[in-house]
């Protein structure tokens, strides 16, 4: 160490000169003032100083030395990226693991695959970085990935193909076409639907609705046997049979009713709203209400057909 | 107030035409005819039979409106349906592969003329369009001979712009089989475009 003290003051030390050297491109402290003074007046201390400089410029002349190849590469395939999903991540060590079984290097070519899926944008964050740097590095593979390149914009830059003029009128009304054929068919169906689908099911209305047509073939061609009857006779004998038949059920279903006190209580209805105007009207509407609504819910349900056309204009 | 139905979303419009709105139909109609034909045109290679397939696919489309899945885009949807349209009138019947310079029984100018494909983009100079048709010729032609599902990932990708997603939910297929489709289809069509 230089603690020595000349007549130009204390001399500077080996770290003052550093300081004095590293500072000589900055701004100058209070302290490398005082220094520059002291090496104004010091020959010693301007003979330690240029001798500090020619180190100083020997280790700025110093080589830089590149990294290795695909060195970011190498550097990114180890790190996470920030945003990579954990399934890409375990996709990457099974690239690794892949690469170490198979000897295949991590410098090695892109594949076209890989090459296309990063023209088209279709390669995840991770992977398009480090296919990215690889082609950055290697001519043969940027080379490919242009050419691949150049066939995407091809195809992009392809035109469409317009239908000839009318084609949307065209569609529309074959469109109604088919919602009238459709609902004609619906309806056709919808008239015909207890009809048999099939010759076993023909067979089987056939059978049944034959059954009551042959009893009657039955009866008649045994009362024909009978000599002691005649049309006439046998036609007024059935209308008695009906009209008796007819009053008893009158005269049961009026007992009914008159047991019930149904009659006595739609008489007292209709005296109370007799008697009350505004009742009759308010009951009045509440029926044509819900007749009104009865009707709509049938017009939607069964009378609307299903695939026709609603023209709302806007 | 009248409704400017260019500015709806598809899956609003597609509630507006199940709602029986005709102008939501007609503005389906009118943003999707185009991508559909085209679509048809391009595997079909006939613009009479594309016309019709197309005409089916909105049929189809519009007649199953209430079935529309919101959760999907509309575009996948009319696309599916026109795809498997496509896909089984091929199946069902091989068309001949039509040459851009006109069908191969075409034998007089006349007949060449009328059956050739001519492709033209709007506001190009005259060269331009002599060099354009060249070039789209050949990748037409590239693209004519591809395999019939290799032809629609392409041009779903690259024509259409749809993500592999929505090929995928198209098609009917695997993601993976997707990529596969497309980097083969891709790698013939560069050898065949090499080739010429």
């Amino acid at each position: 160490m230089n603690s020595d003290r000349s007549s130009y003051g204390r001399h500077l030390d080996d770290d003052a000169i550093q300081g004095l050297l590293d500072a000589a491109e900055g701004r100058a402290d209070a302290e490398t003032r005082s220094a520059r003074r002291h090496l104004a007046d010091c020959p010693a201390c301007q003979g330690r100083v240029d001798a500090w400089r020619e180190v100083f410029g020997e280790l700025g002349r110093l080589r830089r030395f590149s990294p290795p190849g695909r060195f970011a590469e190498r550097v990114l395939s180890e790190i996470d990226l920030p945003g990579e999903a954990s399934s890409s991540s375990r996709a990457w060590s099974w690239v690794r693991l892949r690469r170490w079984l198979t000897g295949r290097a991590a410098d090695a070519h892109l594949s076209g695959r890989r090459l296309q899926a990063l023209a088209d944008g279709a390669l995840p964050r991770k992977r398009a970085i480090l296919a990215k740097a690889h082609v950055a590095t290697c001519g043969d593979c940027e080379t490919r990935l242009a050419g691949w390149r150049r066939l995407i914009a091809t195809l992009e830059a392809l035109p469409s193909f317009a239908p000839a003029a009318g084609f949307a009128e065209r569609v529309m009304a074959r469109w109604r076409e088919v919602a009238e054929e459709a609902t004609g068919r619906g309806q056709a169906a919808q008239r015909w639907r207890l009809l048999p689908r099939s010759p076993r099911g023909w067979v089987l209305a056939g059978t049944l609705t034959s059954m009551p047509v042959a009893a009657f073939a039955a009866v008649a061609a045994f009362l024909s046997t009978v000599p002691q009857l005649t049309t006439g006779g046998l036609v007024t004998y059935l209308w008695w049979q009906a009209r008796d038949a007819l009053s008893a059920f009158g005269s049961s279903l009026l007992a009914a009713v008159m047991q019930s006190g149904a009659a006595f209580r739609a008489y007292s209805l209709a005296e109370y709203l007799i008697a009350s105007p505004t009742t009759a009207v308010a009951a009045a509407a509440g029926f044509t209400t819900l007749m009104l609504s009865s009707i709509w819910v049938l017009h939607r349900n069964i009378g609307f057909p299903r695939f026709a056309l609603r023209h709302v204009y806007n | 107030m009248s409704l400017n139905y260019q500015s709806v979303e598809d899956a609003e419009l597609v509630t507006l035409a199940a709602e029986g709105r005709e102008s939501a139909y007609r503005e389906l109609l009118s943003r999707y005819e185009r991508p559909v034909f085209s679509l048809i045109y391009r595997m079909v290679r006939n613009r009479t039979l594309a016309e019709d397939l197309a005409q089916e696919a909105f049929i189809r489309t519009f007649n199953a409106i209430d079935t529309y899945n919101p959760q999907y885009k509309f575009s996948s949807w009319i696309f599916k349906i026109a795809n498997n349209l496509t896909i089984d009138h091929l199946r069902k019947r091989r068309v001949p592969t039509v040459s851009m310079h006109g069908a191969p029984d075409a034998v007089t100018a006349e007949a060449q003329a009328r059956t050739s494909l001519v492709v033209r983009s709007p506001g190009e100079s005259p060269e331009e369009y002599v060099q354009n048709r060249e070039l789209a010729g050949q990748i037409e032609a590239a693209i004519g001979e591809l395999r019939d599902e290799y032809r629609v990932v392409v041009l779903l990708r690259h024509i259409e712009g749809h993500t592999y997603d929505e090929i995928a939910r198209i098609m009917d297929i695997p993601l993976g089989t997707v990529k596969t489709y497309l980097h083969r289809a891709r790698a013939e069509l560069k050898l065949r475009l090499a080739e010429a």
